[in-house]
């Protein structure tokens, strides 16, 4: 199978996660028998390392590679958290008790939930830097839907502005794929 | 030449990413900056995270991953919106968020009710 499939396949993954943890916590817990959300974003994550192996090799293109598999394991590590606190349902109680040591744990919280997921996002941004002079618009696009990814988070802490960013990230590194595709 | 401005630009990088990602500070109560207000409304964001409003503030005020902290939104609603709350927080900047327009809580307080509280002790 081409890199290329596994890639599309991760962001096809990546944007299901975000539609369904736009649905809110209260449709996250109660997903059975497995966190839905989750698994997507972290078999979304896995299949997007395939980008490391579609874009050319350069120097801006070994950054990101670096930056994209960092932020792939972090993802690993943030799932697997979330399964976990996932896993408590109900228990309230239980659940803050283990956030609470998490977040208070800055060795793990900063690299898995806060600083290493973002890297993936960064990562694939860097890849798109090569491609300003071939192909600016899809550049741009991804650029642009990697900055607003970062902005819908955490400065309006809206789900539909990520997930509507996700969508055009994922569309501009499609277009980043197709034009390397007709080089070839 | 390359080298050397791609070299600038990664630690430019990082030091933008360090202060983007850095630890939002858990202060004292007496560290803590204060506002008081009406809520307006209170929503659920991403991670997890309460996002709360009050009138005639453009800003937003955020529990980080608040639902999964015990908090419910239906009990935050009939608890909050329509009454006076004191919110604390710590002074705190990002580049992300350069004119404060977000804000992250650190206790909210209605009448004699602690609604939630992460404050240093």
């Amino acid at each position: 199978m081409n890199p290329k499939h596994f890639a599309v396949a991760g962001l096809a993954f990546l944007v299901a996660s975000q539609i369904l943890l736009l649905q809110g916590s209260e449709f996250l817990a109660s997903q059975r028998p497995i966190d839905f959300a989750h698994t997507f974003m972290l078999l979304g994550a896995a299949l997007l390392l395939a980008f490391n192996f579609i874009f050319p090799k350069g120097i801006i293109d070994s950054i990101a590679n670096v930056l994209t598999a960092l932020g792939v394991v972090a993802h690993i590590g943030m799932c697997t958290i979330d399964f976990v606190l996932w896993s408590y349902g109900s228990d309230f109680a239980g659940r803050d008790l283990l956030l609470s040591q998490l977040i208070n744990t800055p060795v793990i919280w900063q690299p898995f939930m806060v600083i290493g997921p973002a890297l993936l996002y960064a990562g694939l941004a860097t890849h798109s830097w090569s491609f300003l002079r071939s192909n600016p618009l899809g550049a741009i696009v991804t650029l642009a839907g990697s900055a607003a990814i970062g902005i819908g988070q955490m400065v309006f802490h809206n789900h539909l502005v990520v997930l509507i960013a996700c969508i055009i990230f994922s569309v501009g590194l499609l277009m980043l794929i197709y034009v390397v595709k007709s080089e070839e | 030449m390359l080298k050397h401005t791609i070299l600038i630009l990664g630690i430019l990088m990082l030091i933008v990413g360090v202060s983007v990602f850095g630890p939002v500070p858990i202060v004292t109560e007496d560290e803590a900056l204060v506002v008081t207000g009406v809520v307006e409304s209170v929503h659920e964001g991403t991670s997890f995270d309460v996002v709360i409003r009050l009138v005639d503030q453009s800003r937003r005020y955020y529990i980080n991953r608040g639902l999964e902290r015990g908090l419910s939104m239906h009990d935050l609603e009939d608890k909050l919106v329509g009454k006076e709350a004191i919110l604390k927080y710590p002074k705190y900047w990002t580049p992300l968020d350069w004119n404060g327009s977000t804000v992250h809580i650190s206790k909210v307080e209605v009448g004699d009710e602690v609604i939630f509280n992460e404050l240093k002790v």
